[in-house]
């Protein structure tokens, strides 16, 4: 019997190779969309779950309560913090600080310098973590306080093939090299990991790294703090104890006054958490994984709705094969049985292809959503397949199975068979809902590309092309102070300034403690203001040359000037936002609204420009050359980059790399040693759109699936149509229709559809694509144009589609049509 | 073998009734090879497909082997009607993706038969109808006559007591109608109860009896008997 199906099932597929092949080939792309995008998912959901015990892995979190009742959260915690935890919660097993700092690291060999990100942790981060260790004693490698454990990438990269164990590095600590002696290898961090190091040194550092009062600091925080709770210890319980904890600590005083409290976030809600401020952990944003994971079953879905219209369509001729079956004794439950194996056939052979073509697409789409995933065929994998393949037939199998083993062998056999309104009415309107979901895409499509060429052209108040930002890599420790770290910087500029005045292609050079590279990265500062009310500003230390480099255009006053010798001590300049912030009529000479702060004088307004991305709107700025000013009135700081300063290039070449060549040159005689770290302002600024980037890259590709997909389908439909209407098509010719009223006739029917399709579409794609626009402060407005270019592109590949087959009906002969009947 | 009594056929489309059979009285014994005629839309399928079990009458009494038609269930319909119902049809309705002894063997599948026996009984058809050397090719590569054959040779494989032909011949020339119509007599000799419908008297010739429809209504029966 099962054979008898089987052959049956073949010859079909073999008789019906146009349809077969849309079947097949559609849900094979659908599958192997749903494979990727599954196996990107799943890799997101699996962050951190490959530790042994990522139930017990806590991380901690601490709030702070501002006097205007705002609450700040953060996960970079006090250096003090791991210590308490150890003395008066017994719950907690094992603990580790992680401090973060960029140097330089060189291994003896080797003269070059290499810019290394390095990580200060506890003996216990190797406890609390599984990552692996390929070579070294884990009892003893953390012993001596100037040992160094690297990751296998690290020592390949240092030391090649040799055996790092017992090597060198020298690393520069507070302005001076010292000899580290690698005594451990670990395996590379997983790709799912939120945690990732290279280069691990023992805590003992750390009083190197950070000012000596930070260590009994509450308030002062460098990098978060990760514990391992005990077996059967309970997070939620901890609460009260650690108000009690820090009302030892702090003193019960101090406590209230700031409403300090602390909390564990459980390290497997980090990866996929941002409400909590992500620190050195990678966090993404959940809804990207929802939207892709949504995408997936949509385009899974359309070429589950194909195998479905294809085989309503093909009712007709397997129809009177179930009347013969039912009168040849067959029951209902053998058809059924029939025809559900029928579509797990084809779906098996779908799930095949598309494990084939996932694997041949897996580079792509690595490429394309920035990830280094592998295909691993586990046992569990295998099942899900196999769930996958039921489910999928299921669906797709759902119309012959339970409709067409219904039919009455007496009128299928009669040919009395009509797939009557309410069956064409299932068919046109899976059509429907196949082109509103291909739309729909094209929508999201059309706006998220639209948002994101807006950004890129958008005039962000300064000039961006041509202007190169070099770090000075000038050591911003504890043990020097800011305005040290600037005079270093206007030195080295002179010197730079004075070595490069031949070389050709750069026009202007300034110093400045940020540039545009470093988004988000600029001085929050804040400070009470004369009515004791909390202020905030952003801030930034630059020099006389800074607003000429970077084409910042002033719209009141003046620019700093170096005749002016006042101008260096006291002379503020202001963007417009500010002005506007405190509503200064006459800007000019003003000061900041701040007791605290020294003598100052606004002395120019330069036009709003953004300085931090396109996300956020542009907050009151304020710019001087003398760090004093800014640090005299403030009560708080913020700063997510290194205060030290950076050096901006404004070129004027048509021969870039040539220019490029003699900055570096310049650089190696001024600061030789210095790694040269440079970055175009253009380039960084695109960085910041990656998500979005990756995020139309991939919405993309999925609704250039979906609609093929949803494209062939309408093409067996459509060749369906005409098959059942070359009898009238034939008459109509015979009695003088011209060929483009008949291709008109036809095209006329899914022209309907589609346009049925965008009426429901639009409001729907409408809705969630203002609210993705709601991310951006500076957006677009999706006005008709979108929303006519989406309908007009389905239609258009729908017409494409349709006209193709009316074409070929028109051109047969009429004598030939006719006679076939 | 079969009774019919005061059987009606009719379709209700809005406030009209049509009728497609009226009061129809007739009586079948085992071994009597029937022929229904009568002009086209006077309800002779319809009868045909009442008898056969593949539609229900709207009202009157069907007895088959004495069991009550009209009160079976749809298990036992199907099957009495796996086990004493052939069909044969004017259009083969052959399936023209299996062979032609898949074809044969199909009917068996649906009754469970064991693979060796199968194999046994789908031999002994092809040999008695001649189509041994055919039995690999699919129905589109057959002529009409040779579909014919291979669709009588499917509709007795299971042995039915009552074999039920409409138009048999309808789409054969004369030759090959004959053929099909030998092969009934030979059948009808051997104990199986034919009713076939035909349009053509000397089709009819073959049979033992005539039932006359005309719409819906039978006008005359047997009339050999006068």
């Amino acid at each position: 019997m099962i054979k008898n199906y089987f052959k049956i099932a073949l010859r079909n597929l073999f008789k019906h190779k146009v349809y077969s092949f849309i079947n097949i080939f559609g849900l094979a792309v659908g599958i192997a969309c749903c494979l990727l995008i599954g196996l990107y998912v799943q890799n997101e959901w699996s962050y951190d779950t490959f530790h042994s015990n990522s139930d017990r892995i806590y991380r901690a979190w601490t709030t702070e309560t501002m006097e205007d009742g705002r609450e700040l959260l953060n996960t970079s915690t006090p250096i003090p913090l791991r210590q308490a935890l150890e003395e008066y919660i017994p719950e907690i097993e094992k603990s580790t600080y992680i401090f973060r700092f960029n140097n330089l690291v060189q291994a003896p060999e080797r003269p070059d310098q290499q810019n290394e990100q390095m990580l200060v942790v506890h003996n216990d981060f190797f406890d609390i973590f599984d990552f692996e260790l390929i070579s070294g004693d884990r009892e003893t490698m953390f012993q001596n306080p100037s040992s160094v454990v690297i990751s296998r990438e690290t020592a390949e990269r240092f030391f090649g093939s040799d055996n790092p164990l017992q090597q060198t590095l020298s690393i520069r600590i507070d302005d001076e090299f010292q000899s580290f002696s690698v005594t451990g290898v670990l395996e590379n961090a997983p790709s799912n990991s939120s945690l990732e190091y290279s280069i691990l040194l023992p805590n003992e550092n750390l009083d190197r790294l950070v000012g000596e009062n930070s260590f009994n600091s509450w308030f002062n925080i460098f990098g978060p703090t990760y514990v391992l709770l005990a077996e059967n210890a309970e997070s939620d319980a901890l609460d009260a104890k650690f108000q009690s904890m820090l009302q030892t600590v702090l003193g019960e005083e101090l406590q209230s006054e700031t409403n300090f409290a602390i909390g564990l976030q459980p390290l497997t809600d980090i990866h996929l958490n941002p409400e909590f401020p992500p620190n050195i952990a990678s966090v993404s944003d959940p809804a990207y994984s929802y939207l892709l994971a949504a995408i997936a079953l949509l385009i899974l879905f359309i070429a589950c709705v194909n195998f479905m219209t294809l085989s309503i369509s093909k009712s007709a001729s397997r129809a009177r094969e179930v009347g013969i079956r039912k009168t040849m004794g067959a029951i209902r439950q053998h058809l059924m049985a029939q025809f559900w194996g029928e579509a797990l056939m084809m779906t098996v052979l779908a799930i095949t292809v598309g494990v084939a073509f996932s694997e041949l697409l897996l580079p792509l789409f690595n490429d394309l959503s920035g990830t280094s995933l592998e295909f691993q065929l586990t046992l569990g994998s295998i099942g899900i397949l196999a769930g996958l393949a039921i489910l999928i037939s299921l669906i797709a199998g759902i119309y012959p199975a339970l409709i067409l083993s219904g039919f009455r062998p007496v009128e299928v056999l009669k040919g009395h068979l009509n797939l009557s309104a309410d069956k064409s009415f299932f068919r046109q309107s899976m059509v429907v809902l196949q082109f509103s979901l291909s739309i729909a895409l094209i929508f999201g499509t059309i706006t998220v590309h639209r948002q994101l060429s807006f950004m890129q052209n958008k005039n962000l108040g300064y000039q961006t092309g041509q202007v190169v930002v070099v770090e000075s890599g000038l050591s911003a420790g504890p043990s020097v102070p800011m305005s040290e770290l600037i005079q270093n910087g206007y030195q080295m500029r002179d010197l730079i300034a004075n070595e490069i005045s031949g070389a050709q292609g750069v026009e202007s050079i300034s110093v400045s403690t940020f540039s545009p590279v470093q988004v988000f990265g600029w001085f929050r500062i804040g400070f009470s203001d004369n009515q004791n009310q909390q202020q905030n500003l952003h801030a930034n230390v630059i020099d006389a040359e800074f607003i000429n480099t970077l084409g910042i255009e002033i719209i009141q006053g003046r620019n700093f000037s170096d005749v002016n010798p006042s101008d260096e001590r006291r002379a503020m300049i202001v963007n417009q936002s500010l002005v506007d912030y405190f509503g200064w009529e006459n800007p000019i000479g003003r000061r900041l609204p701040g007791p605290e702060f020294i003598d100052h004088e606004v002395i120019g307004v330069v036009e709003d420009f953004h300085y931090e991305s396109l996300h956020t709107e542009i907050d009151p700025l304020a710019m001087t050359m003398n760090p004093e000013i800014i640090f005299s009135g403030i009560n708080n700081i913020m700063l997510s980059n290194s205060p030290s300063p950076r050096f901006s290039f404004k070129l004027n070449t048509g021969n870039l790399s040539k220019t490029m060549a003699s900055i570096q040159n310049v650089w190696e005689t001024v600061s030789p040693g210095t790694p040269f770290n440079y970055t175009f302002v253009d380039q960084s600024l695109e960085a910041q759109y990656r998500q979005e980037q990756r995020l139309s890259r991939i919405v993309t590709t999925g609704s250039f699936f979906a609609i093929i997909i949803a494209c062939l389908g309408l093409f067996g439909l459509a060749s369906l149509m005409v098959l059942r209407r070359t009898k009238e098509i034939g008459v109509r010719k015979v009695l003088g229709a011209t060929s483009s009223s008949i291709v008109l006739l036809v095209n006329k029917e899914f022209t309907k559809l589609v346009l049925i399709a965008f009426v429901i579409a639009v409001p729907v794609a409408w809705y969630f694509m203002s609210s993705w626009l709601q991310n951006f402060a500076y957006r677009i407005d999706i006005g008709l144009g979108i929303i006519l270019l989406a309908g007009i592109s389905a239609l258009v590949v729908a017409w494409l589609t349709v006209s193709y087959q009316s074409v070929k009906a028109t051109l047969v002969n009429p004598v030939d049509s006719l006679r076939s009947e | 073998m079969i009774k019919l009594k005061k059987i009606y056929k009719y379709i209700d489309k809005r406030f009209q009734r049509t009728f497609i059979l009226k009061d129809i009285d007739l009586e079948v014994k085992e071994g009597d090879f029937i022929t229904v005629m009568g002009p086209s839309g006077a309800g002779k399928s319809t009868l045909l497909n009442i008898l056969g079990f593949l539609d229900d009458a709207s009202e009157g009494e069907y007895f088959f082997l004495d069991e009550p038609v009209h009160n079976l269930t749809e298990k036992r319909k199907s099957d009495y009607h796996k086990s004493h119902i052939g069909f044969v049809f004017q259009a083969y309705h052959l399936i023209d993706e299996l062979t032609v002894y898949e074809n044969i063997e199909m009917p068996l599948l649906y009754r469970k038969v064991k693979s060796k026996k199968r194999k046994a009984m789908v031999a002994e058809m092809l040999d008695r109808f001649n189509i041994v050397a055919k039995k690999d090719l699919f129905p589109p590569q057959l002529s009409g006559g040779q579909q014919q054959v291979v669709g009588v040779a499917r509709a007795i494989i299971g042995s039915p007591k009552l074999l039920l032909a409409d138009e048999p011949t309808g789409n054969l020339h004369s030759e090959q109608s004959e053929e099909i119509m030998e092969m009934f007599t030979k059948l009808n000799k051997e104990g199986v109860t034919i009713i076939q419908v035909t349009h053509s008297e000397k089709m009819a010739g073959y049979g033992n009896r005539i039932v006359n429809l005309k719409d819906g209504v039978v006008v005359e029966e047997n009339p050999y008997d006068e």
